[in-house]
């Protein structure tokens, strides 16, 4: 079992909480993650970050940290227990919501 | 055009004062603002002074969009030697009113000299201007200050320093109502010279040069900077403290003087908790973005804090107590203390204490501590006085291996991001001309906020490219006075767009900056203030950072195990800027950029008039190390090997005036065009070619950045004509007695008095060519010559290069006696 630690900062936090935890079996891509995040916040709520398969603007997304862009992007695969951390761009973006 | 045209000079000493106009040529090439002020400067101050002696000048400046109803525009800056760098030109900049009231009131700057004996403060009233006795309120602090004065002066902008100004602490700032010109010891400056206060209402109006499409313009822009979602929303909902939970989890946000870049309780300072104690916006006139604001913690209420004041007095020195750090905040205000200068020198002393070097110093975490040391700072009182000098001073002083750990650039202690984790904010602090600053170039906007698209932190890939080019963007936009905020929303790539600048310039101006303009203007600005440095002794070891970034991996989070070795990029970066590879500005950059060179001396040319490419070339090197400044590549050459001989010289001589000599009669443009593709910086035109080829070739000069040297071989009335070519663009007039001419009226045959004509008639370069040797080159340097043009003493020499040190030497020991 690998537990996934998802943070949410700004006017994310608002609307996610602060921390929330998804549990997966076996590694997954990013984008697969966005699955469970749905089934745990309702079906809309992946495509605030995505358009389909592609990130939406005005959102960084740091794994450990690091930004996934400098990783694989949303293939990026989780194999271990890590923190994927959600930011709008510097807390602006409400008017994409 | 939005300048007042007008400079008000006031002298503290004799109290007197005088209106000056604006100097269109300099606003024109340095637009105003902090450019204007480096080059009031570069131009006034003597290399070496004291920045604390009367002899340093300060600036105050505002920028042609000051006071115009475009956002974000209400800046204005000072410049002044640092006293805390103590050899570095720096310029601050404020958000708050008085910038606008003094252009208002008739002045686009203030220059102020010399130092009174007893305190004063400077009061102006549209063109009433007077200077007052402050006895009354020396040693009141900020808050106190503009309290009295507003009373007494009612409607006007009132900008002050407090106590630690008046203590000449290294690092004091001046409060301009809410908001604060804070980096490298300005406050120190007016304390100096005794300056409490100064105080300013205008009431006339500006006009704009093109109203209505400045207008259009302009609301271009405000949709930009609404439409965004930093600078439309997130700025003004949260402040700049939103920025700490976004550092900390890239691990750069230096924790305990910088020992790592993670803090554990980022939570108790973040943006996202301050906002449960916002009470209003204080945003700055006319801001949309409106990031400033005022917050109430417990009974402490308090401008910000800011994301920069939040970390210098937080983590910087392990406090997460919001009470400590409001009351830490509010109290740097009221004393009029920079909170960055002040969290960094605390931060080290805090480290001497954990490590022992100071017995008596507190550890990393005690906040009641930092409230007592700001006190103390100000008032220079025991430690108090040590820490008052800044960290590098403070190291120097206690030594024992503390050095290390002062955590500064240039003498100017850094800021709120680690550069180890952050490649491109190492360089940008390490070569900034005013020290560690974050100001000069941001490259967190692309590190960190991705915008406007995302560049990989821990990469050192492009970023001598982004680093230069932000620095040039910044000095510009600091020129004009907008705040850098915008360019977050401005910036559409990674190269930087700034037409939407150059647009509102061009239409509130009257001047036509388009972008290459906008770019240029700060590429100027940052050369000259390049070049001041130089002068006082800086040299490339000073574009280094502290040996903590060095030595010093960060120890945790998702720069584990870096440092922040610049080598290889500082190289990259000086090869971008036209520097030599000492961080030195060449001269084909200075000419370029119509900089004159620190000390002017005449240049000289060697004139390789052969035929064989790979002769010429081999007797450039040789020439080149003897020290010659520019190579001509000569007519029968470029006959000979065609237009790849100025390309293969180009590249073989990156740093090196390379000239042209076409000696183009007709085709004024195509020819020029087809030397400045080529590479060269300079291209010959004959001086008896008809008026419509020598305007061609001069627009062609203007559209591919080439220099238009006229030459004055066979023309019959030179000094005329050379009056005629200056009128028309001409950059340099040439001088020139052909080596026909020379074979049958014998070799020493110079017009000086024709160059001495000149030299009284003309004001651009002259060169000189035909026969020049050892023993006739101080003459001609006398009579007024700024390059001397040598072929045969060079080309026929046995030893080229010996015999360009020869006649270098001779150069040089003419201009010392």
């Amino acid at each position: 079992m690998i537990t996934i630690t998802l943070s949410f900062f700004a006017f994310l936090e608002e609307q996610f909480g602060r921390k929330q935890f998804i549990s997966i079996n076996e590694p997954i891509k990013i984008i697969e993650l966005f699955r469970y995040f749905s089934t745990k916040n309702g079906e809309e709520s992946s495509s605030i970050f995505l358009s389909g398969t592609q990130l939406n603007n005005g959102f960084t997304i740091l794994l450990n940290g690091r930004n996934i862009q400098a990783l694989d992007e949303l293939n990026t695969i989780l194999e271990e227990e890590c923190e994927i951390s959600f930011f709008p761009a510097i807390a602006g973006g409400l008017n994409q919501l | 055009m939005t300048y007042a045209k007008q400079i008000l000079r006031v002298n503290l000493k004799t109290k007197e004062w005088k209106d000056e106009p604006l100097n269109l040529e300099i606003a024109h090439k340095y637009l105003g603002g902090r450019g204007y002020a480096v080059k009031v400067l570069f131009d006034e101050l003597e290399q070496g002074i004291d920045p604390l002696s009367q002899e340093n000048k300060l600036v105050i400046m505002t920028g042609p969009m000051t006071g115009s109803n475009c956002p974000t525009t209400s800046r204005w800056c000072m410049a002044f030697k640092s006293p805390l760098t103590q050899k570095t030109l720096n310029t601050t900049h404020c958000g708050g009113n008085l910038g606008i009231e003094l252009k208002h009131a008739g002045y686009d700057g203030i220059i102020i000299e010399s130092a009174s004996s007893s305190p004063i403060y400077l009061l102006i009233n549209d063109n009433s201007i007077s200077i007052e006795d402050a006895s009354d309120i020396w040693g009141k602090n900020i808050n106190e200050t503009q309290s009295i004065l507003m009373k007494r002066h009612g409607k006007s902008s009132i900008a002050a320093i407090g106590t630690a100004g008046e203590n000449l602490v290294r690092y004091a700032c001046v409060r301009n109502e809410n908001r604060t010109a804070g980096r490298g010891g300005i406050g120190a400056v007016w304390g100096s010279k005794m300056l409490k206060a100064v105080v300013v209402h205008g009431s006339n109006k500006l006009s704009l040069a093109n109203e209505y499409a400045y207008k259009k313009v302009n609301k271009q822009f405000l949709d930009v900077l609404r439409g965004h979602p930093v600078t439309g929303t997130g700025m003004g909902l949260y402040g700049t403290s939103i920025l700490v939970n976004l550092v900390n989890k890239h691990g750069v946000l230096p924790v305990k003087n910088f020992n790592t870049g993670i803090f554990s309780n980022v939570r108790d300072i973040a943006g996202e908790t301050l906002k449960e104690y916002f009470v209003k916006k204080e945003p700055c006139r006319g801001c949309p973005i409106s990031c400033g604001r005022k917050s109430k913690y417990r009974d402490v209420e308090t401008s910000g804090p800011e994301y920069e004041s939040l970390w210098a007095l937080g983590p910087n020195c392990g406090i997460s107590d919001l009470e400590i750090i409001f009351k830490a905040n509010s109290l740097c205000n009221d004393l009029g203390i920079d909170t960055i200068s002040a969290g960094n020198v605390i931060g080290w002393f805090m480290e001497c204490g954990e490590k022992g070097l100071i017995p008596q110093a507190s550890k990393f975490g005690d906040g009641n501590s930092l409230l007592t040391l700001l006190e103390k700072i100000a008032k220079r009182e025991d430690e108090g006085d040590l820490l008052a000098n800044g960290v590098q001073m403070a190291a120097e002083q206690i030594g024992k291996g503390s050095e290390v750990f002062a955590c500064h650039v240039k003498g100017l202690e850094l800021p709120a991001y680690d550069p180890r984790g952050l490649k491109g904010m190492a360089l940008s602090y390490s070569t900034s001309n005013s020290g560690g600053t974050h100001l000069n170039s941001y490259t967190v906007i692309q590190e960190v906020l991705s915008l406007p698209h995302f560049v990989d932190p821990l990469s050192s890939t492009g970023k001598a490219e982004l680093v230069s080019n932000m620095q040039n963007i910044f000095a510009t936009i600091d020129s004009a006075e907008w705040c850098k905020f915008t360019a977050m929303a401005v910036f559409s790539t990674l190269k930087c767009e700034v037409d939407l600048y150059a647009k509102l310039l061009t239409t509130a101006t009257g001047f036509f900056i388009d972008e290459v303009e906008f770019k240029k203007i700060g590429e100027r600005i940052y050369n000259l203030e390049r070049l001041f440095n130089i002068r006082e002794g800086l040299t490339k070891e000073d574009d280094n950072l502290p040996s903590r970034f060095l030595d010093e991996p960060l120890p945790e989070g998702p720069a584990k195990g870096q440092t922040a070795d610049i080598k290889d990029n500082l190289q990259e970066y000086y090869h971008i800027r036209g520097w030599d590879e000492l961080g030195v500005p060449s001269n084909r950059k200075l000419e370029e950029l119509d900089i004159e060179p620190i000390s002017k001396t005449a240049r000289l040319q060697v004139a390789l008039d052969l035929r064989d490419l790979d002769e010429a070339i081999k007797i450039a090197q040789r020439s080149a190390l003897g020290g010659v400044d520019w190579i001509e590549v000569g007519t029968p050459l470029i006959k000979s090997a065609g237009m790849e001989a100025v390309r293969k010289l180009r590249e073989l001589f990156p740093h090196k005036v390379i000239v042209a000599d076409l000696k183009t009669m007709d085709a004024g443009f195509l020819e020029t065009e087809m030397a400045a593709l080529a590479g060269a910086d300079v291209v010959c035109i004959l001086g008896i070619a008809p008026d419509s080829t020598i305007i061609d070739a001069v627009g062609a000069g203007k559209k591919f950045n080439i220099k238009i040297f006229t030459d004055l071989i066979g023309v019959e009335n030179p000094v005329e004509r050379a009056i005629q070519l200056e009128k028309l663009g001409a950059d340099i007039i040439g001088l020139h007695i052909g080596i026909d001419q020379q074979l049958r009226s014998g070799f020493d045959k110079i017009p000086f008095p024709i160059l001495a004509e000149l030299k009284k008639r003309i004001k651009v370069d002259i060169g000189v060519a035909g026969g020049l040797k050892a023993e006739t080159i101080p003459k001609a340097i006398e009579c007024g010559a700024d390059i001397l043009i040598i072929g045969g003493a060079i080309t026929r020499s046995a030893n080229p290069e010996k015999a360009t040190r020869i006649l270098k030497a001779l150069m040089t020991e003419r201009k010392e006696k």
